[in-house]
């Protein structure tokens, strides 16, 4: 049952993929991706990591292709031809898909090769069924507390940045003018 | 084997005709308490005391032309009703009406699935229900039903996140995310609302947020934006949006049951007419607030969500979190205190900001 779920998901995902990767139109893309992300949780659920399967849809198809789907729609179609044609960017963006292509075979084949090798497919854990329990302990109270604090200090930072930089008045406001009023 | 696969389908069955069958009832109810704020009769015409309405207007939406705008992109907008409808459906998955019952020598939960992650799950398809109303703005290819999505946008995503850290109090107290195990865990101790009063009141207005209702219904404001971002649908599909948002009302409100008012567990009563009253007074309050306050101003609506909603429930998980670390044994006395004293702070703070922003301006 598990392996034929599998096998269905591993095969729509990856005909998604390469859709959004053929596909023209932007927003088509944006949606197939979603599509990718919001399916990739199905592998997690069968390896019985639900909380991975939860935090990928909330987190990639729920904010991140959102907000590619929103900027997209912002975006003028009448621009995006007028930016297409201006900057010519076909043999760019060939090459950069390369090189792209040729690092992820790179970062794949690794991985692939060793489990193909010690054959650990076959020895898949099959984890605790309360594994977002451990999982949660482990990142926080267990050797991961550090990290996860230190990192979430850091976005907090950047978060912080960000504010600061955008609500800066402009020069020359004409708010006290309007209080005034 | 076989009996398990056919009471699983025969539950889907159910869930999915208690969803459906919902929809024309929270029309009819909502129609004829709008009509009673306001000292109208309201539907009154089609079958006793007009409650056959929901039904004549349904009939008429399904026989009625389906309009497609020339330049609208024609997969999308057949797509953007669905993807609305979908999540808002999906959520009753891990909604647990009732507790367990014997049918023919089989336990069986009143519930879809008991998952183990329930919560994020329902968050999940939350954040997924912004998509139906962003594309079906933008595929109809016109400037109003496009403000509209972008606002509904901003709104959703805004909202959201203090809709998930309201949820975190609860998750504290009960140390669970699976929505059968919070229930369970509320019929053992208190009901979370008496604990996390906060964090309730919080995730309802968040919840209004989210559907979209009044008074934070600024993606379909009448006034500004014709009727927003399903300006351009008609007929069936946009019978779909309207349908889903009320699916989307029952479900945020089953949620709200389920995290804070102990789903179905009440005396004498059996326990699905408990989960029922507790739904439908939730409910009441969605009409009643939208028959009671007038439309936020946009700039007003983001500021509520950001400077207030968000720090409050911060703060409530906060003190929440202190009061669990303290070296006392826990008391739902002591953790609402924490929570009132939430209140009382945000109000006392509110206060003083209001008085010296009085006095900075009479000093000019």
């Amino acid at each position: 049952m598990a392996v034929w779920l599998f096998d269905a998901a591993a095969v729509v995902l990856v005909a998604c993929a390469i859709a959004a990767i053929v596909q023209r139109n932007p927003l088509y893309t944006a949606l197939l991706m979603g599509v990718v992300f919001a399916g990739l949780a199905i592998p997690f659920v069968l390896c019985q990591a639900e909380l991975l399967a939860a935090l990928q849809v909330i987190v990639y198809a729920g904010a991140i292709v959102v907000l590619f789907v929103i900027v997209i729609t912002m975006l003028g179609s009448e621009s995006r031809e007028a930016l297409e044609e201006q900057l010519s960017i076909r043999p760019a963006g060939t090459l950069c898909a390369l090189v792209v292509g040729i690092l992820l075979a790179a970062l794949l084949a690794g991985p692939a090769v060793w489990v193909w090798g010690s054959q650990r497919a076959e020895s898949w854990p099959t984890l605790l069924s309360r594994n977002t329990e451990a999982f949660s302990a482990a990142l926080f109270t267990g050797r991961y507390i550090v990290p996860v604090e230190m990192a979430s200090l850091i976005l907090l930072a950047a978060m912080v940045a960000v504010v600061v930089m955008i609500v800066r008045p402009p020069p020359g406001s004409n708010e006290k003018t309007t209080t005034k009023q | 084997m076989l009996v398990q696969i056919l009471i699983l389908a025969i539950k889907i069955v159910c869930v999915l005709l208690f969803v459906m069958g919902m929809v024309p009832v929270l029309i009819y109810i909502e129609r004829k308490l709008i009509a009673d704020f306001q000292q109208r009769l309201g539907p009154h015409r089609v079958g006793p005391w007009g409650v056959l309405q929901p039904i004549a207007d349904g009939l008429k939406l399904f026989l009625k032309e389906d309009i497609m705008p020339a330049n609208a992109n024609k997969l999308v907008y057949v797509l953007a009703p669905i993807a609305s409808m979908a999540p808002a459906i999906m959520m009753f998955a891990v909604i647990p009406f009732g507790e367990p019952v014997d049918v023919l020598g089989h336990r069986v939960g009143l519930w879809l699935a008991d998952l183990n992650i329930g919560l994020l799950y329902v968050l999940a398809l939350s954040s997924l229900g912004v998509y139906g109303i962003i594309l079906g703005g933008w595929s109809s290819n016109s400037k109003y039903p496009l403000l509209g999505s972008m606002r509904s946008a901003a709104q959703m995503v805004s909202y959201e996140l203090p809709l998930a850290v309201t949820l975190l109090g609860p998750l504290l107290l009960a140390g669970t995310l699976s929505m059968v195990g919070l229930v369970e865990w509320q019929m053992s101790n208190h009901w979370l609302v008496l604990m996390q009063p906060v964090a309730f009141v919080l995730f309802m207005l968040c919840a209004v947020a989210e559907t979209n209702r009044a008074p934070f219904d600024l993606p379909e404001a009448e006034s500004e934006l014709v009727a927003g971002f399903h300006t351009e649908y008609s007929g069936f599909k946009f019978a779909m949006f309207f349908m889903a948002e009320y699916a989307a009302i029952v479900s945020i409100c089953a949620v709200a049951v389920t995290v804070f008012l102990g789903g179905w567990s009440g005396p004498v009563l059996p326990p699905i007419m408990w989960f029922l009253i507790k739904l439908f007074a939730l409910i009441f309050i969605f009409m009643w607030l939208r028959a009671t306050f007038p439309r936020l101003r946009y700039d007003h609506f983001m500021q509520l969500a950001w400077l207030r909603l968000l720090p409050l429930a911060l703060a409530s998980v906060f003190l929440t979190a202190l009061v669990l670390c303290l070296p006392v044994p826990e008391s739902p006395a002591l953790v609402a205190a924490a929570n009132a004293g939430v209140i009382a702070a945000v109000l006392l703070f509110e206060l003083l900001m209001r008085a010296r922003r009085r006095l900075v301006q009479e000093k000019g």
